[in-house]
């Protein structure tokens, strides 16, 4: 799922001119989920932006990835100015190209694909990155997992089972070495992973997926 | 016309030219009877409005009265008098004639209050001390001894796997295990160097730990976040200025949370040391000279046993805390084990005064079977339909699940939606206000009822 | 300066009320309402409250023994929040929320007198 966590107020407000018309524009799906984006935030902040004197109001879609569902927004977003849209950067997007005509502001900051841990903390699970190897390292992935991606870990900072780099989340390798442990298959730690090919990764540029057997 | 009921302490607060006036101008035929006389029939009135006393009205009482009326809960409306009397008394008619219409502005859920009663039967837990069999055996309550693994939750009924069995209760007995997650025996306690947080926080400022050893002990669930600030405080303070070595035994460390992790970095930075073990392993004694306490534990991270001589042993304050594995069974009927919240901090392991859910402490059995017994007999009164969810809005965030204290959110399994279990609902709204997609109506609670509200004030 | 005062019906109401009846209150105008839990306050709701108000104080139980367990503990993080925004917002309104019980309502006198000068002890 992704994660995403809005921007800070004041930035919104700066896009924002004065005695304008604005609507929030929540996304169903994924930021619902995850607390950034949904009704609630949505009305949340169009309460806020009525309360510092914008004429504000809110509206919810279902995925504002996909146009059809922003259609359904049609009539509220003609009645506005600006749109604060309250979507990953993916429904911002296909949003703008519903109503190119349109002022149209990104509410959140899309962070990352993960998981809820518990009530209220969310962590990085996945990065994306088109070739996935977790099965070699009993699902711990150590591409998003790792500060350093590191594939022949773990490096020599190590400590506690902290990661050097920020030390409140766990080492990666430290797990992968724990579960490999309880599962007595320590030895396959032994084979030395050789070079990826990141090319799948960002790194290779925008990817596209073409699917000719599911297109009409 | 619109027919009114208004019981009141106070009769004379209502003059007939009032009625009359009402009467002629709003349609509204309004009666007026004293709090404590019998009514018959309630359910001709479209309102019925109490006034006084607001304070004793809780939800709890206004359920129970509508279920003795007979009629919707949210007919019932109670007007807080005192407070117009305290502040305002010239308008008070004014008030009181927008306070009507409001309330008749309302639409009306349809709600209904019913009494559910649980089955005749108690399960205990995991075994009855020869005093509380006896008194349960004198009332003709049939036991049940926990012949199973699992225990599950079905509207106010617990089921027992696999035997299949049904029962209305739980006793948690011997209350031994009513202690936070580890105990100590009583030579540890005799040593007078275990002790709480609260002990260490006011002992701090007048004394010098310097040099000595200092365990805190801080359980997985049911550690408040100021619990966890304080002892990230106190460690560092004992750390940094009285150089005192301190260990903090967690199952696990809570850094999310403002300031949280910032407090347990700098505790960390000031060379306390964090030690991830496993409670059930950890075991106590006083050191031969009474002066402190030997802790034994094994360390998650490398299964290595430690032995540490501590001058202070400081644990959480003591309170009712069930046992630790049995807290997952109060659980409502959840989809599947696979998703109940463990690791959720929303979720203590504390008894919460859960109905159906009961401690027995010792020589206070009779008393206790009492209570089980009225609770038995006479159930809990619940309004059925206050608490909805809109199936269409929600997404299955699972929130609503993890927040509501009273484990009175389900999903249900084979359709996978959510669901209020209205008989254990307490009404307390964390569901809705936390909801994400604005999916649960508390229907006449919401807060749009009270924005629009009668005034009530202008003093000074 | 006109509030919204907000208490839940086992304990923060009766409070409100004591207080109330002291006639302790610094401010100009009190709306008072009561709401079974705290629990049932959202973000939205304290924005809405402060459209017609100049500040929310709320009254609740105390922290660790809200008779929902968790109720006093969301309204208090919500208000957390909610300030945040405002400052952040920079909209002069304020919410604050008193634990409290019953019979013991010296917490709201303190928690509306910061309520009350707030503003002035930011300044200076
Ligand atoms: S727009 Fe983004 S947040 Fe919304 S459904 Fe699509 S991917 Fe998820
Ligand atoms: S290996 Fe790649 S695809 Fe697999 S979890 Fe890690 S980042 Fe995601
Ligand atoms: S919190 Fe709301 S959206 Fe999430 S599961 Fe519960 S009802 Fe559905
Ligand atoms: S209102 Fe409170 S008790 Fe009822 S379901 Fe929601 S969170 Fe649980």
């Amino acid at each position: 799922m992704i994660i995403a966590e809005r921007k800070p107020i004041k930035e919104i407000f700066q896009f924002l001119l004065p005695g304008e018309k604005v609507l929030v524009l929540g996304c169903g799906t994924c930021v619902t989920v995850c607390m950034a984006g949904g009704e609630k935030e949505a009305r949340e902040l169009a309460s806020l932006f009525r309360l510092k004197g914008w004429k504000s109001w809110d509206f919810t879609v279902e995925r504002q990835c996909e146009a059809e569902f922003n259609l359904k927004a049609k009539e509220e977003i003609a009645k506005v100015d600006t749109v604060v849209s309250l979507a990953c950067g993916v429904g911002v997007q296909t949003l703008a190209d519903c109503f190119p005509e349109k002022k149209i502001f990104p509410g959140l900051n899309t962070t990352f694909m993960g998981m809820p841990v518990e009530q209220g903390l969310w962590e990085e699970r996945c990065w994306g990155c088109g070739n996935c190897i977790l099965h070699l390292f009993d699902y711990v992935c150590p591409v998003t997992r790792c500060a350093k991606s590191l594939l022949n870990g773990p490096c020599g900072g190590s400590k506690d089972g902290k990661c050097e780099v920020t030390p409140d989340r766990d080492c990666a390798w430290q797990l992968i070495y724990d579960r490999l442990r309880k599962k007595n298959k320590l030895e396959t730690l032994f084979s030395i992973q050789p070079p990826r090919d990141w090319s799948t990764s960002r790194y290779g540029g925008q990817r596209k997926m073409v699917r000719e057997d599911v297109r009409l | 016309m619109t027919k009114l009921l208004w019981l009141v302490d106070n009769p004379l607060l209502l003059p007939d030219f009032w009625l009359e006036k009402m009467e002629k101008e709003k349609g509204w035929k309004i009666e007026i009877r004293d709090r404590e006389s019998k009514v018959l029939n309630f359910i001709d009135y479209d309102r019925i409005f109490i006034l006084g006393d607001s304070l004793s009205f809780t939800r709890e009482r206004l359920s129970l009265l509508a279920y003795e009326w007979k009629v919707n809960p949210s007919k019932i409306q109670v007007f807080p008098w005192e407070e117009v009397k305290i502040v305002f008394p010239q308008s008070f008619f004014s008030i009181l004639e927008q306070f009507i219409a409001q309330s008749l502005a309302k639409p009306l859920a349809p709600l209904v209050a019913e009494r559910v009663v649980p089955e005749n039967k108690v399960l205990v837990l995991p075994q009855a001390s020869q005093t509380l069999d006896q008194a349960l055996k004198e009332k003709g309550i049939e036991t049940v001894v926990a012949p199973s693994s699992t225990l599950r939750r079905e509207g106010i009924n617990f089921h027992l796997f696999p035997s299949g069995d049904t029962v209305g209760a739980v006793v948690v007995s011997p209350p031994e295990e009513i202690t936070p997650p580890v105990s100590f025996s009583s030579e540890v306690e005799d040593t007078r160097k275990l002790v709480d947080l609260k002990f260490m926080e006011k002992e701090i400022e007048k004394k010098d730990f310097r040099g000595e050893t200092i365990i805190f002990l801080l359980p997985k669930r049911g550690v408040t976040e100021k619990e966890w600030l304080q002892t990230f405080y106190l460690s560092r303070l004992l750390a940094k200025r009285d150089r005192a070595e301190i260990f903090v035994l967690v199952e696990e460390v809570l850094v999310a949370g403002e300031n949280l992790e910032k407090e347990y970095r700098q505790a960390r930075s000031c060379g306390v040391i964090f030690e991830k073990v496993t409670f059930s392993s950890l075991f106590a004694q006083p050191t031969l000279d009474m002066r402190g306490i030997e802790v034994e534990f094994t360390t998650e991270r490398d299964r290595l046993k430690r032995k540490i001589k501590a001058d202070w042993l400081v644990s959480l304050p003591e309170r009712n805390v069930l046992p630790f594995d049995l807290a997952p069974f109060f659980d409502s009927d959840r989809i599947e084990e696979a998703i109940l919240p463990l690791a959720n901090p929303n979720l203590s392991s504390f008894s919460p005064g859960i109905e159906g859910i009961f401690v027995s402490l010792p020589g206070e059995e009779k008393n206790l079977v009492q209570v089980i017994e009225k609770y038995l007999t006479q159930g809990i009164v619940r309004e059925r339909g206050r608490v909805e969810v809109n199936e269409e809005k929600c997404i299955l965030c699972l929130t609503c699940l993890r927040t509501c204290p009273w484990r009175a959110v389900a999903i249900e399994k084979e359709r996978k939606k959510t669901r209020v279990n209205w008989e254990l609902c307490h009404l307390c709204g964390l569901c809705a206000s936390f909801c994400p997609a604005h999916a649960i109506e508390i229907k006449g609670l919401s807060f749009e009822d009270w924005l629009s509200p009668v005034s009530l004030g202008g003093e000074k | 300066m006109k509030i919204v005062a907000l208490g839940c019906d086992k304990s923060g109401y009766p409070a409100l009320l004591k207080w109330g009846e002291k006639n302790a209150s610094p401010f100009e105008e009190v709306k008072l309402f009561s709401l079974p839990c705290l629990g049932l306050l959202t973000e939205e709701a304290i924005f809405r409250t402060l459209e017609n108000s100049d500040a929310l104080l709320l009254a609740g139980c105390p922290l660790d023994s809200c008779h929902n367990q968790n109720g006093s503990r969301g309204a208090y993080l919500k208000v957390k929040k909610v300030n945040a925004l405002l400052q952040e917002a920079a909209i002069p309104k304020k919410v604050a929320v008193a634990f409290v019980t019953a019979d013991k309502i010296g917490e709201i006198e303190k928690v509306s007198q910061e309520l009350f000068w707030g503003e002035k002890n930011d300044n200076s």
